[in-house]
Formats: C-alpha cells, structure tokens, sequence
C-alpha cells in the first residue's frame, strides 16, 4: 500500500477542480467561468496566441514587476528588522523604550496604511514596496526579538566557561543559537510579502499581477482574476521552498528545520 | 601522590546571601551559604551531597565565577578568579553543547578561544575523542546523541582546555541507571589519566561513596559544612562491600534530619 505523497496532494485540489468544472461549464451567464476557460486565459495570459488582447502574452513581464517588488518589500523590512530585533532581543533599555509603540503599531492593518503609504511614496512601486516591507517587518522583527532572548542561558555559561571573550559571546553563540528562530520569520515574512502583493499594487501602479487582477475585476475578467490567482499560488510556493533549501543547508544542525 | 602542593581550590569563610525584590518593593535576603571553608588539594576528587536548598550548586556556580560571592574568599590554584573562566570547566547535568557545532567542533571550541594553532587544535580533538570513545560520532550533531553521548562530549570539552578545575552539577542525573554506570566507570579512568581536581556535585550518596576521595555534605538553611568524610576504599569499588556500606550509613544518617525536615515542610 505504498502510496506516494503527491498521490495526496493532487486529491484534493482534482476533486475541486472537477466540481467547480461540472458546476459551471455551459451556463452562458455564470460569474465563474469553467476550469477549462481559466486554463485557456492562464496559457494566453502566458505565451499569447488564444485571446490576443491587452494581457495575451504579457505574464513574464508582469511576474517580473511583481517579484521585485515583493522581494524589494521583503529585503527592505529583512535588512531592518533583523538588525533591530538583535538589538531589542540583547538591550533592556531599547526594548523598554521601543517596544511598547511597536505592539501599538502592529496589530493595524497593511490595507490601511494604503492611504498614507500613498501620500508619503506616491503613486507607483515605491508604495508598493514600502506597503510590502510594513506588512512583513513584524514577524520578522518579532522571531528576531524572540530568538534572541530565548537563548539557552546555560549555552552563554557553557561559552563563558570555556574561555570565550565577552565580546564574542554574542557572534559565537547568540547569533547561531537565535537563527532558527530569525529563519522561521524571515520564511513567515515572504510568505507574507506574497500574500500582500494584490494590496500592495493596488498603488496605482499599471503592471504586475496584482495590479492585473484588480484591473481584471474592473473588467469583469474573471478568468484573468483567477489566473492571477493561481500564479501568485505558484511563485509564493516556490519561493518558499528555495527559501527552505536555503535554510535547510545553513540550519542543517537544527532537528526542527528539517 | 605530588607532594603538598598548593591547594586547587580553597574557600574561606565564604558566604552568599541572595537579596531579591519583591512586588510591593520590599527586599527578601536568602542565606544561601553561610561559612564555608574548603580545602581541596590538587588531583583530588571531591563529592558534594546533600539535601535540596543545601546551597550545592550555588557553591559550586560561585567556584565556576557564574555567581559573586557575598563575603569571604575564593581561591583557585592561588588566585581569586575574576568571572568564569578556561581554568574552571564546567560539566551541567543538561549537557549544554553547542548544537550548530558537531562533536569534534564541540570539543575544538575551547583550544580555538584559547587561540591554540590549528595543528594543536586537532591534535587535543582527536586525543579526546579518543579518550571518551566517542571517534565514531565525531562528525555526529547533538541531537543525534544520546544522553549519555552527550555527557561524554561534554567532558571531553572540557578536558580540552586543561582546566586546573572540573566541575560537575549532577552531570549524571538525567541518566538512566546503566548508562550512569558506565559514564562513571568512565570519569574514573579519565581521572586517572588525566589527574584533575574534580568538584562533583550529587544527590546520590552511592555515587558520592563510589567516586570520591572525600565526600562533602552540606545542610540546607542556610547551606553550611556539615561533614566530611575520607573515603579510603581502593578502587575499583565494591558497592556491595561491608566497607561501602558503612561509610554510605554514616553518608545519610548525617542527611537523614534534612531530608525529615523537608518531607515535613511538604507534606
């Protein structure tokens, strides 16, 4: 009875699949257009040559403006939030200081900062990155704080006594013993950047597949709405894997990456 | 035996009073220990027993430099250390290894602080890999140790940097009863070889009777000197011996009273 795994996985989705198909196809004036339709736009939307229309043949260029901006949004919040939750995690005093109005800023919503983030950066992918880098500093920023302060104080002991000088304490036994906690945010927060990028374009930017999908629904183009879907699902899932290679080879030591 | 050489670790009327802040601002003080005068000559293997709140660890967290004293004085190898230091290791009942580091790197961590060469670095490795047996596992990462492996890594870490001082805090207890026997056997032989003053820390007085040179007990409240007793038995040990069991007789009649009053508080 040896199933393989991805036997499992496809289920489901084909189950879905199969409904969605026999609960739409052929009723003219359905809202959700047929699995088949979506495929077709998909392909179109993709290398062109079905639909010959504004979006035929027009995904690469749009997936490239969206995953540098999730990226930029991403590195941007990345190269603060670590830094400064190393900082907060190891000093009382900045986290006495800072921490208080962060937990007040947390819990507001990305979307409504889109106002704002609109007035400061404007119309256009600087907005978008910045809404991008707020929606995931957070849980990177939190994982960091957390992972530093929750270091085994018997591994700092252990470290003391065996001779290690006060200021390499913390490169040589702080930094390791925290990075499985600052990988876990950092895989949280380009989860996350993915899942703001339809926000995040909805700066008033023209390309991008968010942006694409927002214009789609004006236009009543649920198929292209769908497939826009489908490729966000597609490129959030690899980046996150190559992001759990990645953390797999540098945190091969840690039991729980595995 | 070396001839009377100076003492590896002596306390003088040492004494820890723990001063904690409660909600409502008042100031709690603890006496934790309370007149200790320890005299613990080089190579010596010495086991500290008694009953929890005796102040054990504390005592022996304050030789490591881990805590200050309140008054009196510490002396190790002649000298009043300053913090933790190389000259002191120290061996925790869970383990603390470096988990990003395999058992070789573990045990390299030490000599690579001192800033031995690298040729010495993995010369002192291997010789201590070897002698806790343990050469087969070296590329192995902690969590793929057994508790006992663990132990064994932990020790050789320390040996690594030549201490004057090993300290151990109840390295065994988290052991099942097999795999403690076998790391004790194991400590005798290092022993042996290597010759280190040892503080060990136990709540066994088997262990204490069968290791020890001298075996210290404290009383708790606040945690003083309360005998000690030379064990003069020739190794190895026989546990089962009439000799054994008479110094083991005298090991908890002398904590029996603690152990009464704490089962009073309980229960």
């Amino acid at each position: 009875m040896a199933v393989p795994g991805w036997v499992y996985s496809l289920a489901l989705p084909i189950v879905l699949i199969a409904a969605w198909q026999l609960a739409t196809v052929g009723k003219s004036f359905s809202l959700i257009p047929p699995p088949s339709t979506v495929v077709l736009t998909a392909w179109d939307y993709a290398f062109g040559g079905i639909r010959n229309d504004a979006y035929s043949g027009t995904f690469a260029t749009n997936a490239m403006a969206s995953i540098s901006r999730v990226f930029g949004g991403f590195f941007v919040a990345m190269v603060i939030a670590i830094p400064l939750g190393l900082i907060l995690g190891r000093v009382l005093v900045c986290r006495r200081l800072i921490d208080p109005t962060l937990q007040f800023l947390r819990p507001i919503p990305v979307t409504a900062w889109l106002p704002l983030t609109m007035i400061l950066f404007g119309l256009g992918p600087p907005a978008t990155i910045a809404l991008i880098a707020l929606g995931t500093f957070f849980p990177m920023l939190l994982n960091t704080v957390d992972g530093v302060r929750l270091v085994e104080p018997r591994l700092i002991e252990a470290a003391e006594m065996l001779g290690t000088p006060k200021a390499a304490i913390f490169a040589r036994v702080i930094l390791p013993a925290a990075s499985p906690s600052i990988f876990t945010g950092i895989r949280i927060g380009l989860g996350l950047a993915w899942v703001l990028l339809v926000v995040g374009e909805m700066t008033g930017v023209p390309t991008g597949l968010g942006a694409n999908i927002m214009d789609a629904r004006q236009l009543s183009r649920t198929d292209l709405v769908i497939s826009g879907m489908i490729y966000i699902g597609i490129l959030g899932f690899l980046s996150d894997r190559i992001v759990m290679l990645i953390g797999r080879r540098a945190l091969w030591w840690n039991p729980s990456a595995r | 035996m070396l001839a009377e050489a100076a003492p590896a670790v002596t306390t003088t009327r040492l004494d820890k009073t723990y001063r904690s802040q409660s909600r409502d601002g008042t100031f709690t003080e603890t006496h934790a220990l309370s007149n200790i005068n320890l005299n613990i000559a080089q190579g010596e293997f010495i086991c500290i027993i008694g009953a929890s709140g005796c102040g054990k660890s504390t005592l022996l967290r304050i030789v490591a430099g881990f805590e200050t004293l309140t008054t009196g004085e510490l002396q190790v190898m002649g000298k009043t250390p300053a913090g933790p230091g190389p000259d002191r290791g120290m061996v925790f009942q869970d383990y603390a290894l470096f988990p990003w580091l395999s058992v070789a790197q573990n045990i390299a961590y030490g000599p690579r602080q001192a800033g031995l060469p690298k040729a010495q670095v993995a010369e002192l490795t291997e010789r201590y890999l070897d002698m806790v047996g343990l050469q087969k596992f070296r590329d192995r990462f902690p969590h793929e140790l057994s508790g006992g492996m663990k132990q064994r890594v932990a020790i050789a870490r320390v040996l690594a940097n030549d201490p004057a001082v090993i300290l151990m805090d109840e390295p065994f207890g988290a052991l099942d009863a097999i795999t403690r026997n076998g790391l004790q056997e194991s400590l005798l032989q290092i022993w042996e070889k290597a010759r280190k003053t040892i503080l060990f820390i136990t709540h066994s007085v088997d262990e204490a009777v069968y290791l020890a040179d001298r075996v210290v007990v404290l009383s708790p409240h606040p945690g003083r000197l309360k005998l000690e007793i030379p064990v003069e038995l020739a190794r190895p040990r026989d546990i089962a011996s009439v000799e054994f069991n008479v110094l083991k007789r005298t090991l908890l009649d002398a904590i029996a009273p603690d152990i009464a009053v704490e089962a009073a508080a309980l229960a």
